[in-house]
């Protein structure tokens, strides 16, 4: 978990192209999609379906009926459900409510959360057999 | 460096405001409102009436254009709308269809 604030930097690398940073002024109400990797400093309300990773900044809102990436960092205020290919990460400063799906999900101390979680994990043997 | 990029491989179907210089290398369909600048990089599709400061714009424009300050239609441009502007440049290799309004 001690390595999560280190990783909640923008993903973005200067002088990609691939990358998009939306600033901490920005409003975007609309859909979001891409192949490349996204981070959000300002307001969206509405969908983002992006083949790389999803920074949520601490100073982003994001309202969403459907959040798609990779790997996605939250440390701002998220309402709505997450589906990632990779591992979802909620940093101190996180404010959630919704569903996450990804391949790992960590929580750091000091989020709020309210919703699912939904994670493949391979279950102990003995709850394993009972299913 | 302006502080919002949409990057080359990013779609944006909606609204974007924005109160700081926005550089546009990916897609924006619907409407973009900034308080600066506005810079629309060779390669990017903006269908979408434009709003802004000053403005540079290299990739290609459907819509309207209206800056409080100047538009710059750089070589490689292909803009499709009316600008409305104080200035107005439209460089050598640049295409533009529209009406162009300076009386501001």
């Amino acid at each position: 978990m001690a390595q999560a604030k280190a990783q909640m930097r923008p993903v973005v690398r200067s002088g990609s192209r691939d990358a998009a940073v939306l600033g901490a002024s920005v409003r975007i109400r609309g859909k979001i999609s891409g192949e490349g990797d996204l981070s959000i400093l300002g307001t969206v309300e509405g969908d983002v379906a992006m083949r790389g990773d999803l920074t949520i900044g601490e100073s982003a809102r994001v309202e969403s009926e459907s959040l798609e990436a990779h790997a996605v960092s939250i440390a701002g205020e998220l309402k709505g459900d997450v589906n990632a290919s990779g591992p979802v990460r909620l940093s101190a400063t996180a404010r959630v409510h919704g569903d996450l799906k990804g391949s790992e999900i960590s929580i750091e101390e000091g989020a709020q959360f309210a919703g699912r979680l939904e994670a493949d994990f391979e279950l102990p043997a003995a709850l394993g057999k009972a299913r | 460096m302006a502080s919002t990029v949409i990057g080359a491989n990013i779609t944006i179907e909606g609204e974007v405001i924005a109160d700081e210089d926005v550089v546009v290398q990916g897609t924006i369909r619907g409407k973009l409102s900034a308080k600066e600048g506005v810079t629309v990089e060779s390669g990017a599709v903006v269908e979408a009436d434009v709003t802004g400061g000053p403005m540079m714009l290299a990739g290609q424009v459907t819509g309207n254009v209206t800056s409080t300050d100047r538009v710059e239609l750089q070589s490689g441009a292909r803009v499709v709308g009316n600008v409305k502007a104080a200035r107005i440049t439209i460089a050598d290799g640049a295409h533009f269809k529209g009406n162009v309004d300076m009386d501001v």
